[in-house]
């Protein structure tokens, strides 16, 4: 029993951890070259960066803040996980950096920016993109659309005519908030009032709703409530059309999938959906680490394909960039706000969720929303 | 300091109560403390002004309704189909049973977050869209709660019929009594003898089950009565998915406080009503139902309501009947219906169901098509996470296509530094064994030695069951933080034994009560120590609870997900349950590695699965070989 004793306390005493001088967490694509980035400032400084990459950020984030920590020096964010943190974190010193706030591109300093100061280093974004697969529309003898004649009723075309053929033409998570914010920026009313609050109940997200309603009921859209199988019916040539993050591009190319990309038809808008450091504690190491990883990035871009959110000049090493950028300008920032990712977020999925499956009708349904969204 | 000053000290622990005071000092560190630490530091957030209309909120009381009835049906089928697949395994040949029982320790060593996605992913396959309508919805989380409880009720079961003499099945053999007859007559009644505080707690983990909920419908599709001003229920929100999704995320602290202090005193009050229900105290029923009250639920319950008040008013008297008509009434004019009729639904199934062998003709065939849907589903599943663990690609082949046999993703692991991964949920597992052994074992032989510290025991097992969960996590985290233990394995060891703590205590406290009180008495004369009693003497007695309770709360630690993300900040120390998350666990992912999922899921699975099989040897000891 000694002995179980002894070792266990070993034990205890050899998982003790030593921590690291700069800890970075973060999430989503480019684990590989943010350690990369970091052991090339280690062997130049001598300090130790640890990388900590975490499956769940926002649990692991919502957890610590409301243990009041511990933090890292550095976290990569997106937008919505934003207001959660914008009372504990640093705002960025351009006189610690090597570069300059006229090298951001304008969209990150609105996505990150309060009152004027600027709360994150924006590294990169994603945005919203059609992808067709070629293959559904050759086997279904219809012609891509093309973008010139690309429009609202051109989708619904393509959309009648597939459906006719047997094909599912258009899928995604039916309920997602992260599709319909784009949709009703352009085809319902704005996101916000006049008063800066968010607005679902109005008679133009009505007559969308019940477009949306429409396309469900005669089999042009359908439900894939999760990603995966989603993305496995598209490769499968199961679903013809599918709108999402153009995250999923990398991966595409890698597997040598026969695919064509189109923009939102106007008026529906694209979600912009950008990534940026935060500092939780400024020191003159984590702002050279920062400094490094932003000149770096386009090499991030260029393996990911992301939109640099920097002026660079290797903007030709990143694959599809003239397209993103195009699609940007039909683009909307997700808010940065807890009303948005606490209210709306939620609100929308319910509503959806009671239109298309409860026969709810969609003024009550909006209604309850926004008495969701006006409580949070 | 004299002897005189420390003898009443000394005297404490010569007579073995000091064997209870590390687990009372660790329950009072991982359960009152934090527990405490979270009510006076939110209190302040209470709204009186809003505190009725979120207390009356419909989402919150569909919720309440909905674990209750997932609770109960989940429970019921667990242990209908368990007991008789059980008994069925135990008429078994030899090597029929080593098969099963490989099977049935496989999948109990596979934690939840890799078997359930894979349990999404080919029910997807087959069912198609699983969210499509909410009874869907809510059958789909129905199945794969009794599907991921089967092997542990199975294995319970199996247990308990080493407690049946020899010489009775030899004498019920030789009388001519049929399969049927000897089911009801002698193992159905064993079961109920033995399951009481079992079953209640899977009821309460099942009210409070986050897991399922959240990898397999995310709580779809919301339903028009759960979508009030303060929160969202679908079909599927379980009452923990419930707190997860709208007290964890909730920025307004009155909600989400008020919100999770409902939970809290529903999950006491259903507790407390079972507990009254089982031991049958009349006064403590009057309360729990009284109590019952305050927590309404939605009006289709008025039924259940009736069943309950004639059920109790036959079984229990007039004194109870009385109680549910009060109860009733108060529902009446609230409009609405308290938990207790289902609460009653499920004691009654479970401990009031005819142990007569009545329908006996239908007996034959449901152990028949349970145990072979039981292994055809989990045989499915198998296959699935072998094919995709050996093939080329990525995303999950078609359950009949054919795909070229490859390491690939083994490699994968490799360099990704998955075996460090390994390694720390080793160590995390061990760790919560060892701790758990060092701390339970001691605790439950004192509290059996002196009745005074069988209360606190009890008390606090029970509490520890009730009061924790995600309401403890941020306090936890703050307290080790503030004591220098943050980012260690200490805390995840801790919170894995705490888990284990209820559930080990009852387990070897029920069997020192079983024992005979000769044996310690002849080696306290002889002079042992009460330490050397326990180790030398009970614990060879002990092994096979000794070893149940290691090899739970090993598994608890090996699957944790929670508390090492919450915990560990370090990849140094991050287990397998971080990495393959990572991989594909997480619903929203743009593109899961399957492949590697797989193959990382097997591997861990097949170490856990090793570590647990000298089990089988203990649960088919005296197997009849009919």
């Amino acid at each position: 029993m000694k002995k179980v004793v002894l070792l266990f306390a070993l034990v205890c005493l050899g998982t003790a951890n030593v921590l690291a001088s700069i800890t970075v967490w973060v999430s989503w694509e480019g684990e590989d070259w943010f350690r990369q980035v970091a052991g090339e400032f280690s062997a130049q400084t001598g300090e130790n960066v640890e990388i900590v990459h975490f499956p769940a950020m926002e649990e692991k984030l919502a957890m610590t803040v409301q243990a009041g920590g511990p933090f890292p020096d550095v976290c990569l964010v997106k937008t919505d996980l934003f207001p959660l943190l914008d009372t504990l974190i640093s705002p960025i010193f351009f006189d610690q950096l090597s570069i300059s706030p006229s090298e951001i591109q304008e969209l990150g300093t609105q996505a990150f920016s309060q009152e004027e100061a600027l709360m994150a280093l924006p590294l990169y974004a994603d945005v919203q993109v059609l992808y067709l697969n070629r293959a559904v529309f050759q086997q279904a003898g219809i012609p891509l659309p093309q973008l010139e004649d690309w429009d609202l009723q051109t989708l619904q075309n393509t959309m009648e005519a597939l459906e006719a053929q047997g094909t599912t033409p258009l899928a995604w998570g039916l309920n997602s908030a992260y599709i319909f914010m784009g949709l009703q920026d352009g085809l319902g009313s704005p996101l916000l009032d006049p008063e800066g609050n968010f607005q679902v109940d109005t008679p133009e997200n009505v007559v969308l709703t019940k477009m949306l309603l429409d396309w469900f009921e005669r089999g042009w859209i359908a439900d894939y409530p999760q990603r995966p199988p989603l993305v496995k019916a598209f490769q499968e040539g199961k679903v013809a059309m599918m709108p999402q993050g153009s995250f999923l591009l990398q991966t595409f190319q890698k597997k040598g999938l026969d695919f064509a990309l189109l923009p939102f038809p106007s008026p529906w808008r694209t979600v912009i959906d950008p990534k940026a450091f935060v500092v939780f504690h400024p020191s003159p190491n984590a702002w050279k680490l920062l400094d490094l990883m932003e000149r770096r990035s386009h090499a991030l871009c260029a393996q990911t394909i992301k939109i640099p959110m920097w002026k660079t000049e290797k903007a030709e090493e990143i694959p599809y960039l003239p397209f993103l950028l195009a699609s940007l300008q039909n683009g909307v920032l997700q808010p940065q706000s807890a009303q948005f990712s606490n209210g709306y977020w939620p609100a929308i999925r319910g509503a959806l969720e009671l239109i298309l499956y409860e026969k709810q009708t969609p003024e009550i349904a909006l209604s309850i929303a926004q008495q969701y969204i006006d409580h949070q | 300091m004299t002897k005189s000053a420390l003898f009443p000290f000394l005297r404490f622990f010569n007579r073995g109560k000091g064997l209870f005071v590390p687990f009372f000092l660790v329950s009072l560190f991982l359960t009152v403390l934090p527990l405490f630490w979270w009510l006076f530091s939110n209190v302040h957030q209470l709204d009186f002004s809003r505190v009725p209309s979120i207390w009356n909120d419909p989402a919150l009381h569909l919720s309440k309704s909905l674990s209750l009835l997932y609770s109960c049906i989940t429970l019921c089928l667990s242990f209908v189909l368990g007991s008789r697949i059980a008994y069925l395994l135990f008429h078994f040949r030899k090597p029929f049973q080593l098969g099963m029982s490989v099977l049935l320790l496989f999948f109990w060593a596979l934690p939840p977050f890799i078997s359930l996605p894979i349990f999404r992913l080919v029910a997807a396959e087959l069912f198609s869209n699983l969210v499509a309508s909410p009874w869907k919805s809510f059958a789909t989380i129905c199945c794969a709660r009794v599907w991921l409880d089967l092997p542990l009720v199975i294995l319970f079961c199996l247990s308990v019929f080493q407690k049946i003499p020899r010489s009775l099945l030899d004498s019920a053999k030789m009388d001519g009594v049929t399969r049927a007859q000897e089911f009801f007559l002698l193992f159905q009644p064993t079961i109920v003898r033995s399951s009481g505080l079992f079953l209640i707690l899977f009821f309460l983990n099942n009210i409070r089950d986050v897991t399922v909920p959240w990898l397999m419908t995310n709580g779809r599709p919301t339903l028009a009565g759960g979508f009030s001003p303060y929160a969202i229920t679908g079909s599927s929100t379980t009452l923990g998915f419930f707190l997860k999704q709208n007290a964890v995320f909730q920025p307004n602290e009155t909600i989400a406080f008020t919100h999770v202090l409902f939970v809290t005193l529903l999950l006491l009050q259903v507790f407390l009503t079972l507990i009254a229900l089982e031991k049958k105290r009349k006064g403590w029923q009057l309360v729990g139902v009284v109590s019952g009250a305050l927590f309404f639920g939605n009006a289709w319950g008025f039924l259940l309501a009736g069943v309950y008040a004639l059920a109790c008013w036959k079984q229990e008297g007039f004194f109870l009947g009385m109680a549910i008509s009060l109860e009733v009434l108060l529902a009446l004019v609230f409009q609405t219906i308290s938990p207790l009729p289902f609460l009653f639904l499920a004691w009654f199934v479970l401990f009031r169901f005819p142990a007569k062998p009545r329908g006996t003709r239908f007996f034959a065939i449901p152990p028949w098509v349970s145990g072979t849907l039981w292994i055809a589903w989990s045989a499915v599943l198998l296959w699935t996470i072998l094919k995709t663990a050996l093939s080329q690609i990525d995303i999950v082949p078609s359950l009949f296509g054919v795909s070229p046999l490859s390491l690939v993703h083994f490699s994968t692991l490799w360099e990704d530094g998955f075996f460090t991964n390994l390694r720390n949920s080793f160590w995390i597992g061990s760790g919560a064994g060892i701790i758990s052994l060092l701390l339970i074992p001691p605790a439950a032989w004192a509290a059996r030695m002196h009745r005074s510290l069988e209360k606190w025991g009890k008390g606090i097992a029970l509490f520890t069951l009730v009061l924790t969960g995600m309401n403890t996590l941020v306090p936890l985290l703050v307290l080790f933080r503030e004591v220098g233990l943050g980012n260690t394995f200490l805390p995840v060891w801790l919170t894995a034994c705490n888990r284990t703590a209820p559930f080990g205590f009852f387990l070897v406290f029920a069997v020192l009560q079983g024992m005979d009180p000769g044996l310690e008495e002849s080696a306290r004369v002889e002079g042992a120590t009460p330490w050397q009693i326990l180790v030398k003497v009970l614990a060879p007695i002990l092994r096979l609870p000794l070893l149940i309770l290691f090899l739970n709360s090993f598994l608890n630690g090996w699957s944790s997900f929670l508390s090492p993300l919450v915990f560990l900040h370090s990849p140094r120390l991050f287990p397998v349950s971080l990495r393959l998350y990572d991989y594909a666990g997480n619903s929203t992912l743009a593109y899961p590695q399957w492949g590697a999922f797989c193959a990382g899921a097997l591997v861990s699975a097949a170490v856990a699965c090793t570590l647990a099989f000298p089990l089988q040897k203990w649960v088919f000891r005296t197997q009849p070989n009919l």
